[in-house]
């Protein structure tokens, strides 16, 4: 046998010996021997994550502002203020839209028909059917399991 | 003898155990709901997910707008298990919403405009079957509309109001049906039989308007004040303006000459008087009010257009009547091979005018017109009818 075939053998000799006998880590037996530490340890680790998930929220917030500031000075650098301007004579404040829900109100409805009949009323009708849509939960019992 | 009689009292115990165990609870499934309301929501819920185009196909095919093609034939497809709670509610007789009246004029309707969709789900498959040559149950989809109209209901004046427009819109689908069942004599029969026992489930207003009325009272508080300002106003300067003037004694004034013009309003609604004297008199009292009294302005705004709820009612009664009449002169040209050369005598006629229809041959078949106008539109209304 050559120096270099001795160490090999050596080295497959070594490595079988640690390997078999090697202590494995209990994770489980750690946690119980040392509870107060793994609570300790775990709570700082959730601090960090949601600290770490708050700044890449905030991160990403600000770069989403910043960006929409930068569309809006263009818009009105490149598209001139003409463009922001009421097309007509100003009206008299009024409320703004009913929001969706509030147009299938009874008071919402009561008002579009007063204001243009039953062609109104169907108008607002199909406005809160286009917002909502029609639902489909059809799952069979199959489908669950 | 005494053996017989413990006999006899045995058999009679076994029997009794025997039947009250077949019949106990325990072997019996729960029956199908009696509330048509859920199976309608069931029905919300089973529809097909489609996008605006495609509501919007189903609609145009309902109102007859399109012919109904290979996309609207799938999207019906989608909506089977909608249509079938659709039919299951169809015989039932109550469908309570659970309508938060509590909530006053700011509970939310979202069953309207499901049904109003679910109603064109109903015509559009009615007129699917009908290019497919199934006129008796593409017209029985449409006789459908009468139940589905009741069952919309008249909770308030708009359930009212919407119910009206199905039932309208149920008419209108059967009238273009009718031109297309002209030579069969049996179908003619059946449907006229059908129409004369749904006269019952027209829809009527006083319910609706009543029911409006204890709503607006329960509102015209200080304690709804809030509520009340957001009823009456459409702009935020109204609104601001109620609160800043609303006090006790405006409100109780206001309560006192809404319901004495309330009261007025549904007696008129509720006589059989004509519809253009009803009309007048509904004009006269709005007249009564002067618009510049802050109490008389405040009770108007909360009442609904009378008039305008009027002419709906008469003219869905004028729609009835016409259809009834179309298939009447449909069935004297089967009998007699040729259409009438004037109407038949003892038809419903036009409640706009208490007389009869002006009928009026075409070349593609017949016209019903009015005598009498929509007082609302200034306009005769007609009910056009073409047969193939």
């Amino acid at each position: 046998m050559n120096e270099r075939q001795d160490e090999r053998w050596l080295d497959d000799q070594l490595r079988r010996v640690v390997n078999a006998g090697r202590p494995e880590f209990n994770a489980e037996s750690w946690k119980r021997k040392h509870r107060a530490e793994y609570e300790t340890l775990m709570a700082r680790r959730e601090s960090s994550v949601r600290s770490g998930r708050r700044l890449v929220l905030g991160r990403w917030t600000v770069g989403l502002a910043v960006a929409a500031t930068i569309i809006l000075a263009a818009g009105l650098l490149f598209l001139g203020p003409g463009v922001c301007e009421p097309q007509g004579p100003a009206m008299p404040s009024q409320r703004m839209a009913d929001s969706t829900p509030e147009m299938m109100s009874m008071k919402s409805l009561r008002m579009a028909y007063e204001r243009g009949g039953l062609d109104a009323l169907d108008r607002q009708l199909q406005t809160t059917l286009d917002e909502f849509g029609p639902r489909s939960l059809s799952v069979s019992l199959r489908e669950l399991f | 003898m005494k053996k017989a009689s413990f006999r006899l009292s045995a058999g009679v115990a076994i029997a009794g155990l025997v039947m009250s165990w077949i019949s106990s609870p325990a072997q019996a499934i729960p029956p199908d709901p009696d509330n048509a309301a859920l199976l309608y929501y069931q029905a919300f819920l089973t529809v097909a997910d489609l996008d605006k185009d495609a509501r919007t196909r189903i609609g145009d095919v309902a109102v007859g707008k399109a012919v109904p093609d290979e996309k609207v034939r799938a999207d019906i497809g989608k909506c089977r298990g909608a249509i079938d709670f659709a039919e299951a509610a169809r015989d039932l007789r109550v469908c309570h919403w659970g309508f938060r009246y509590s909530q006053r004029f700011d509970a939310l309707m979202p069953q309207l405009a499901q049904m109003r969709f679910l109603a064109f789900v109903l015509l559009a498959d009615a007129r699917i079957r009908a290019a497919d040559g199934d006129l008796r149950s593409a017209l029985d989809r449409c006789l459908m509309m009468g139940p589905f109209s009741r069952h919309v209901g008249d909770d308030t004046v708009i359930s009212y109001l919407v119910s009206v427009a199905v039932r309208r819109a149920g008419y209108e689908c059967m009238g273009a049906l009718i031109g297309q069942a002209a030579d069969d004599a049996e179908l003619l029969k059946w449907l006229q039989a059908e129409l004369a026992t749904s006269e019952g489930e027209q829809p009527f207003p006083v319910t609706a308007l009543k029911t409006e009325r204890e709503i607006a009272l329960a509102t015209l508080t200080m304690d709804n004040i809030e509520q009340l300002a957001r009823a009456l106003g459409d702009s935020d300067e109204k609104q601001a303006q109620i609160l800043r003037t609303a006090n006790e004694e405006l409100l109780a004034k206001t309560r006192r000459r809404y319901s004495e013009q309330m009261s007025s309003l549904l007696a008129v609604l509720s006589s059989d008087m004509p519809y253009d004297q009803a009309h007048q008199q509904l004009a006269q009292l709005d007249k009564n009010l002067d618009p510049n009294d802050p109490v008389n302005a405040a009770a108007t705004a909360l009442i609904p257009a009378f008039m305008r709820v009027l002419t709906v009612k008469t003219m869905l009664q004028g729609q009835a009547n016409a259809t009834r009449a179309a298939v009447a002169i449909c069935l004297q040209r089967v009998r007699t091979g040729k259409f009438p050369d004037k109407l038949p005598a003892g038809l419903p006629g036009d409640p706009l005018s208490g007389r009869d229809f002006r009928y009026e041959r075409t070349d593609a078949g017949f016209v019903l017109r009015c005598q009498g106008k929509d007082l609302d539109k200034d306009t005769v209304p007609e009910f056009t009818f073409a047969v193939r």
